[in-house]
């Protein structure tokens, strides 16, 4: 089934450090701030700002599969977007992603569509 | 949120992020290594008291013990961050042996926390602004006793057992976080009361001396250190101005895990603590730093005491 949203085209995979993150925005007017992760060679989307208190999550450190929040050090597990450890306890969302001729491209809904 | 931006605008003008990924590197040596030395001076403080039961000298080793078991707030600290440890149970394991022993509930004490490293020295946000300007030599030995502090932790502590949340932890606690929180109080009532009645069974005071009582009094300890981090710092949101790193010697800053270099903490409290000596290197010229440690920091607060009795208004 068509996932709703459309691609866009956020980074350079070879802008992307193995096992860092980097932050986007994305979107007609770039109302979506993202992150994109790059894990053992794949990459991965989730939305850029902490669930706890707004920090932006690119600004954070890769530790194994979890982003850990700069600011307070609650941790996400990357690939699900799940809450780890205190103070966050509500997940971040995560986006598909693709990488077509270098290119990673993050599947974002619109925001008519949420 | 304004704070939030300004720290993160700032801390990127004093130091690239590649710079900081590098410092921010975790492990588990360095940490095991720190609490092996600290358990080990603590084990050794406590020998002392029992050498000197039946003497006068079981008041002074008392002291001394207290204030080894109050710089167990250190690594209670540095794992509440996560940032003690690489592997996360581990980090967790210390975690809940340092709030047991230092009676302090440790899933309270991250959100408590979260809330200061967001609000540094925000009157009336800051849940562990010391004290606020000015301050007076009362509000000043009130502070350092501990009192307030012995009210306040067990105030929750008891209150979580009880299943209540105050009000005023609301703002920094999230709602679907309250059942943890009475349920880690709970945990930690619970072996209280059976360590209580262990020594009721064996007719043993064991705990009160070694723990219970040298806990109390070096509480002082803790306070006398932890008023250097912020007390007397500029209230606002700027790193380099809200906090203190106090340089004092190697033996002290190794029992407090690095926490005198408190300015770089607070700048990015992701760094662990064993980078945050190689961290100062890098940024010690932006942050506000004293050269003459804690008793240079003291005479100073003194010297603003001294001030306001005679009426000089004191910044």
């Amino acid at each position: 089934m068509e996932q709703p949203g459309k691609w866009h085209r956020a980074a350079l995979l070879s802008d992307i450090e193995n096992d860092d993150v980097v932050g986007v925005t994305v979107g007609e007017q770039g109302e979506h701030e993202v992150a994109i992760y790059k894990l053992g060679g794949k990459c991965y989307a989730t939305a850029d700002r902490c669930t706890h208190q707004t920090a932006r999550l690119s600004d954070g450190l890769v530790i194994d599969d979890f982003i850990e929040c700069p600011l307070h050090q609650g941790r996400f597990h990357i690939p699900t977007g799940s809450a780890r450890s205190a103070p966050v306890s509500t997940p971040i969302r995560t986006y598909p992603t693709k990488v077509e001729d270098g290119v990673v491209y993050v599947l974002v809904e619109d925001l008519r569509f949420e | 949120m304004k704070e939030l931006d300004e720290l993160v605008k700032i801390r990127e003008q004093i130091i690239p992020r590649s710079q900081l990924k590098r410092l921010a590197k975790r492990n588990n040596y360095a940490g095991l290594g720190f609490l092996a030395f600290h358990l080990s001076l603590i084990a050794g403080t406590g020998w002392v008291v029992h050498q000197a039961m039946g003497t006068w000298w079981i008041v002074p080793a008392i002291f001394l013990h207290g204030a080894m078991l109050a710089t167990l707030f250190a690594p209670l600290h540095e794992t509440s961050h996560g940032t003690a440890f690489r592997t996360v149970w581990l980090n967790e394991a210390v975690l809940w042996l340092c709030a047991l022993i230092y009676i302090f509930p440790p899933k309270w004490f991250r959100y408590h926390h979260a809330f200061h490293h967001t609000y540094t020295q925000i009157r009336r946000r800051d849940s562990a602004m010391v004290l606020p300007r000015p301050i007076t030599l009362m509000q000043y030995l009130v502070y350092v006793s501990g009192l307030t502090v012995w009210r306040r932790n067990l105030k929750y502590l008891f209150s979580h057992a009880l299943g209540r949340i105050d009000p005023a932890e609301h703002e920094y606690a999230p709602a679907d976080q309250y059942p943890a929180l009475v349920r880690e109080a709970r945990i930690m009532v619970a072996i209280y009361a059976g360590i209580a009645a262990l020594a009721v069974t064996y007719g043993s005071w064991a705990p009160v001396i070694y723990w219970l009582l040298p806990r109390i009094v070096g509480e002082s300890y803790a306070r006398w250190i932890r008023i250097a981090e912020h007390t007397g710092c500029d209230e606002g949101s700027d790193p380099r101005a809200n906090t203190r790193t106090t340089l004092t010697n190697p033996f002290i800053r190794t029992l407090w895990w690095n926490m005198p270099y408190h300015a770089e903490h607070h700048l990015c409290a992701f760094v662990p603590f064993h980078a945050l000596g190689k961290f100062h290197e890098q940024v010690h010229d932006k942050l506000a730093v004293s050269n003459g440690g804690y008793l240079k920091v003291h005479l100073e607060l003194f010297r603003r005491f001294i001030r306001l009795r005679h009426g000089v208004q004191v910044n």
